[in-house]
């Protein structure tokens, strides 16, 4: 059972938390533009490395925000945790934890 | 029978009090602090189980967590426990414990004197062929293994889970984890510390009371003592006894169980049983000690052949001498401590034997002196005597090769040490490998897992001094790690230990026969494994120790190898020539000692099992004959029966009702989302096929949703509440899967745009009112809405009182008919549907469940989403091209409409049937082929969705997904029943009913 | 038109409504504190304008540091993310809250949800309240990590809860949502029984914690 720094709330339970797939994935802009291949590769493929993942996880049962992750797969440990690039969710210091 | 082992002082035990068990039947006492081994030892019995395969006596040979033989049972009926080690059994009056094997005369043991004919790999050899008769054979083994039994009776037993957080867990309670505790704990750190024992001082509690086990100048047992008063003092830390820490999990989460009843025959009422602890520390100290590995020599198994350890604790913890007159074996100087404790105990040491040669340490010589005699170089070969050891034959022994000629000592007693195993299992179960250490022979725990450390002997350090020293700073350290500040008080001492005699490996007494030809040489007591098994299996080309282990058995059954793996491991290193380093352990997994299912499921049983999620109208429900279908985690009514109908009449009633006068459904379940914010409509047009973007204020539209694959996976109903504010329902069961959604595209794609989702599932209770009387219904309860048709259009809602009660009212149906949803506060939930049962009287106003909620939706060809479709069908498949905004550029899927295999021929497409037989109700899921005729496997070309009986039509139908099934109207279609009957249906439109759609329109 | 009646989530649980006159001394006490006024308040913790515009009505602004609520003008507003807090009053003030929130954050980027019939709200107090937490709560309640102020969405057993610490250690309030109510009821009913329970006659009253309304706790992860 991991433990998971969540950004806003500190460090709590993986229960409280939802998995969300890979982290960093950007929906194109214009996606009628891609290829039927370009849209496969933005849909289908994954890392899924041994090592450093790149990775989202929502506090689904807490305050409910998305957020990114750093987790080593051999291991678990979790290297960093940070929110989803939105500098406007900071908290009340207007500080990104 | 009397207590004849009993010595006349010492122990830990109530001598006051004398309490009665029986064993097998048979009657027997001990005191209060025994366990049952030390009782049934006290008592002389020796014989306390048959071994698996061979159907040996056994004896006790351990006495904590390691022990392979005495496995009882303890306790009858509900409340019986198979698989107890007696050896952690803690006596109490009336304590009832047998054991599954016979222990005198067992016609199993014909399987010993045949035993050349059962080698390693027997039962898979033989019992392969033929495959279907293996059932049959395994009943018979495991019959014949003698294990314990489960309870047949339901339990009537609570069990418990707690969750607990602190700064320092320890775990152990010996010397070094009641150092680590009291130092963290001093220094104001949450320490929790757990052992399995029922009292503090783990292997202390086995040492003699004498000048070398002094702690602060003190009897140990006085250190323990204040030691403890003082942790129980400490607001700060939690000591928890009879707690096994059986699993070590990610991020410092460790699993304990605490018996907190068993150990005095159960749980009064209401109280717990077992309780899981599930343990967050922020930093771990692992104190768990070590366990003494026996020797292995021919005919080690006899009862009377113990552990020299387990002896020292039988003597010194528990006032008993298993034997009159022992020998002892061992290739390290600890044994020596329990030859003069068996000599201060007035007891007979006939040799020791020592397989180092002219050993000679403080211990050594201190035996000498006492006159024990030593017999070094040397090694048991094997025992005599069958129902207990009666001698042993020992031989001058070098680089494991014998010497010298036989001696023949008799005893009734032996005791053995090959040395110490580190007990790593903690260390090990989040994947750390242990290391292998050649001067101290044994495992040592690898590198630390994150936040997380090792004290006392589990570390190697076996000296009572370096194991309190150890443990201080450690509970030190992790304190100060944290940022508490530990005092500068001096670590508990004990005096200096004397020099010592480094251990000397030794894995395997020599005999003058081949190995597979001599008395047997036990490796695993429990699974019967011999070193010559372990020889077979590498003649056999086994060579990883993982499989060795499944070939041989070797480390499986209720002790997991904790006694007998490392001379195992050793064994087979010496066979394939190889160093143990290299050889490695097999996995450490989770649970170090056997853990109660109760435990597992704590409160989770029964009616807390999961919770059941009523709807405000629940008792109504279920005071109107309802049958309830669960949806999720939701009790829906399914249909109401009447007195005298069968399921079908109950269902052909209510639709007829719905069809032709009033129905009345509850669909509080549906999910329910408010939409605020200025970029609401921006959003959701994104999120829907359809578009969002012109919607006026007070209508509705149907929408689809699909994930990215352009597959469809939720639909619903949006309406315009005002300006920049919306509402969605969804489907009961994807309710919280697709605010998910919402909140996944917000927050990580679109966290610009202005909108928020807020969840009012709960908040509406609703009430679907269908039928062409629902008009009349709704106007006998509301007078300030005009439900007229063109006043209150179908897709639009209003605003207004219903019952008396505030209310929002949508013209919207899933069956085809007029009808109109009111939504109220939930806690108004009942009071109006009341109201709606008394207006809809005169009407015959009939309530429906979700069965005919379904026959309804499908017989007007309306999807279920999760249902109809499976993740794998697109809007087109589903002939909802209408759902899809023409003049969209994008929204989440649309680019995957387009791919080449969703535009290709040859997909599923939704289709209506009608089996040929009226009658016939095509079963759901059901396989669909064009030729029923076809060879295996047969072309399967669709499947049955949604399938019911139509009393509305006359005849049953179904809706599915067919190959091209839209070009095949009028076809003729087969679905082959597991039961060799084969069912034709027409393959139709998917709307059975008012194709035209008129009467919604009413 | 019969007279209109308010039901509990807990209509199930004859005792939540009537109390189970247990003993005095029990480690755990429970009490149902139903009708209360329940509103979702949603805005952005960065959003200046709608922080004033709800320190306008409320007195304060809603709390932005995570995992803390103030208490003012007689309402709670507890933090549930940085965009959601969740108002509570006592059940006659619904309304005008609702009607004032509503006023008040028109021109705003905001939204006010009532909940009032979707949830209700459990007081759990006693010297063992904090061990029937632990027993279906992952969550740290000890007093130097959720200490005054304090709040959190969570899990209690297999329900989702808000918590709201009232007093250190002891008095904690659970938000539970209607559909989960009777679950959780029974849950802790359950898990309290070998501590002794007393179950106390169902209020309509708001528990209040005596905040300082001047000064919103700073964020209590340790």
């Amino acid at each position: 059972m991991f433990q998971i720094d969540c950004p806003w709330c500190g460090p709590r339970d993986q229960s409280e938390f939802a998995y969300a797939g890979e982290g960093g994935i950007k929906r194109p802009e214009d996606p009628s533009a891609l290829t039927d291949a370009e849209w496969a590769d933005y849909l289908f493929m994954r890392q899924n490395p041994r090592g450093r993942h790149h990775e989202q996880w929502r506090h689904v049962h807490g305050c409910g925000q998305f957020f990114d992750v750093v987790r080593q797969t051999v291991t678990y440990r979790i290297e960093s945790v940070d929110l989803p690039g939105r500098p406007a969710l900071a908290n009340a210091s207007g500080e990104v934890r | 029978m009397r207590q004849t082992q009993r010595l006349e002082h010492g122990g830990r035990i109530d001598r006051s009090r004398t309490i009665k068990f029986t064993f097998n039947g048979r009657e027997y006492t001990g005191h209060p602090g025994d366990t049952l081994a030390s009782a049934l030892l006290a008592n002389g019995v020796s014989i306390v189980g048959r071994s698996f395969k061979y159907h040996r006596p056994r004896g006790i040979v351990g006495a904590g967590p390691e022990e392979p033989n005495a496995i009882v049972q303890v306790g009858s009926g509900a409340l019986t426990r198979p698989d107890q080690r007696a050896t952690q059994v803690e006596l109490f009056d009336g304590l009832e414990a047998s054991t599954a094997a016979r222990l005198g005369f067992d016609p199993m043991g014909v399987n010993n004197t045949f035993s050349r004919m059962l080698p390693a790999g027997f039962y898979y050899k033989t019992f392969k062929w033929p495959a279907k008769y293996w059932p049959n054979y395994e009943k018979r083994i495991r019959q014949a293994a003698g294990l314990g039994h489960a309870p047949t009776e339901a339990d009537p037993d609570r069990y418990d889970h707690m969750n607990a957080h602190c700064d320092v867990l320890v775990v152990g309670g010996g010397p070094a984890g009641l150092a680590a505790a009291l130092r963290a704990g001093r220094a104001g750190a949450r320490v929790l510390l757990a052992d399995e024992n029922a009292e503090l001082g783990g292997a202390l509690l086995s040492e003699r009371v004498q000048e070398s086990t002094r702690i602060d100048g003190r009897s140990y047992r006085d250190w323990i003592d204040t030691t403890s008063a003082e942790l129980a003092a400490m607001d700060n830390v939690r000591v928890l006894t009879r707690t096994t820490a059986f699993g070590n999990y990610d991020h410092n989460f460790l699993g304990l169980m605490e018996d907190k009843a068993d150990y005095r025959g159960g749980p009064a009422e209401g109280e717990v049983r077992h309780r899981l602890w599930r343990v967050r520390a922020r930093r771990t100290v692992l104190a768990t000690g070590a366990l003494e590995r026996p020797l292995v020599f021919g005919n080690n198994d006899r009862p009377g052949i113990m552990t020299v350890s387990a002896v020292a604790t039988y003597l010194n913890r528990y006032g008993v001498c298993p034997g009159w007159r022992a020998v002892i074996f061992t290739n390290n100087d600890s044994a020596y401590r329990t030859a003069l404790d068996l000599k201060a105990a007035g007891r007979d040491v006939a040799a020791v034997v020592d397989v180092r040669c002219k050993p000679s340490s403080a211990l050594v010589d201190a035996a000498r002196e006492a006159g024990i005699p030593i017999h070094d170089s040397s090694a048991i070969i094997r025992a005599r005597g069958s129902r207990r050891v009666k001698s042993v034959q020992i031989a001058r022994v070098k680089y494991g090769q014998l010497t010298g000629d036989y001696e023949t000592i008799a005893c009734d007693l032996v005791a053995s040490s090959g040395g110490w195993s580190p007990v790593v299992h903690l260390h090990c179960h989040i994947g750390s490998k242990p290391a292998w250490d050649d001067v101290a022979a044994c495992f040592l725990p690898g590198p630390d897992n994150p936040g997380q450390c090792s004290a006392g002997a589990v570390t190697g350090q076996f000296s009572l001094r370096d194991a309190l020293v150890q443990g201080f700073e450690q509970g030190g350290a992790v304190a100060s790690e944290l940022g508490f500040e530990p005092g500068d008080d001096k670590a508990p001492s004990a005096p200096t230990p004397g020099d010592v005699l480094p251990i000397e490996p030794f894995w395997l007494a020599p005999s003058e026969r081949p190995l597979s030809r001599g008395p047997k040489q036990f490796v695993d007591y429990q699974n019967d494994t011999t070193a010559a098994d372990i020889a077979l299996a590498v003649r056999e080309g086994y060579e990883s120790v993982e499989h060795v282990k499944r070939y041989t058995a070797m480390g499986f059954g209720t002790d997991q190898g904790k006694l007998g793996n490392i001379n195992g491991m050793a064994i087979l290193a010496w066979l394939l020539d190889q160093s143990i380093a290299e050889t490695g352990t097999t996995t450490f997994r989770p649970a170090y000692t056997p853990i109660s299912f109760g435990a597992v499921a704590g409160r989770t049983a029964d009616h807390l099992f999961d919770p059941i999620r009523k709807t405000a109208m629940h008792d109504w429900h279920v005071a109107n004959g309802a049958f309830f279908e669960d949806v999720g985690q939701w009790k829906r009514p399914w249909y109401y029966r009447r007195v005298g109908e069968s399921m079908q009449q109950a269902i052909d009633r209510e639709c007829h009702a719905t069809r032709n006068s009033v129905g009345v459904l509850d669909a509080s379940t549906l999910g329910k989302i408010e939409v605020h914010g200025a970029d609401a409509n921006r959003f959701l047009d994104m999120i829907y096929t359809g578009g969002r973007l012109k919607m006026k204020t007070g209508t509705c539209r149907y929408g689809l949703m699909l994930h990215e694959d352009g597959m469809i996976f939720d639909d619903g109903v949006t309406a315009k509440l005002g300006e920049n504010h919306y509402y969605l329902t969804t489907t009961t069961g994807g309710a919280a899967g697709a605010l998910n959604w919402l909140e996944q595209w917000h927050q990580t794609e679109w966290p610009d745009m202005d909108v928020f989702f807020t969840s009012v599932t709960d908040q509406w209770a609703t009430i679907a009112v269908n039928g062409p009387k629902s008009r009349d219904v709704l106007q006998a309860l509301c007078d300030d809405i005009d439900f007229e048709r063109d006043a209150f259009p179908f897709m639009t809602f209003r605003d207004g009182t219903v019952a008396g009660v505030s209310a929002r009212v949508f013209r919207i149906s899933f069956t085809g008919e007029l009808a109109f949803e009111i939504n109220v506060d939930a806690n108004y939930g009942r009071h109006v549907w009341d109201a709606v049962m008394a207006a809809g009287e005169p009407y015959g106003i009939t309530p429906y469940g979700t069965e005919t909620m379904h026959v309804l939706r499908a017989e007007k060809g309306f999807i279920v989403a999760g249902q109809d479709t499976d993740g794998s069908v697109t809007p087109m498949d589903m002939g909802m091209h209408w759902a899809i905004g023409k003049k969209k550029t994008d929204f989440i899927g649309m680019r995957s409409l387009s791919r080449s295999d969703i535009v290709a021929e040859g997909r599923k497409q939704y289709v209506g049937l009608k089996p040929r037989d009226g009658q016939i109700v095509l079963p759901e899921g059901a396989q669909l082929v064009d030729d029923p005729q076809a060879e295996l496997p047969m072309p399967m070309i669709g499947h049955v969705s949604s399938s019911y009986y139509s009393d509305t039509l006359g005849h049953a139908f179904a809706l599915a997904v067919v190959k091209n099934g839209r070009s095949r109207h009028g076809e003729i279609i087969y679905s082959p029943q597991p039961d060799g009957t084969v069912i034709a249906a027409e393959i139709t439109d998917p709307v059975f009913y008012d194709r035209e759609g008129a009467r919604q329109y009413v | 038109m019969s007279k209109i009646k308010l039901e509990s989530p807990l209509i199930d649980q004859p005792e939540a409504r009537t109390g189970n006159n247990g003993p005095t001394n029990a480690g755990v006490t429970l009490v149902e504190r139903s009708f209360l006024g329940h509103i979702m308040l949603r805005g952005r913790s960065d959003d200046a304008a709608f922080l004033a515009a709800c320190a306008r009505v409320f007195g304060v602004e809603p709390p932005t540091a995570p995992n803390t609520y103030a208490e003012g003008n007689g309402a709670v507003i507890g933090w549930m993310g940085p965009t959601e807090w969740l108002f509570m009053v006592d059940s006659e003030a619904r309304a005008a809250w609702l009607d004032a929130l509503r006023e008040a954050l028109a021109d705003v980027h905001a939204g006010v949800v009532d909940l009032s019939g979707g949830q209700t709200t459990i007081g759990l107090e006693g010297s063992h309240a904090l061990d029937v937490l632990a027993k279906g709560s992952t969550l740290d309640l000890h007093p130097r990590v959720a200490g005054a102020g304090f709040c959190t969405r969570s899990l209690l057993a297999k329900s989702a809860m808000f918590l709201r610490v009232i007093e250190t250690g002891h008095r904690f309030e659970i938000v539970v949502r209607r559909s989960f109510a009777d679950y959780l009821w029974q849950w802790l009913v359950d898990a309290s029984g070998e501590y002794g329970l007393r179950i106390l006659p169902a209020e309509s009253s708001l528990a209040l914690a005596g905040l300082d309304v001047a000064a919103p706790r700073a964020a209590a992860t340790a």
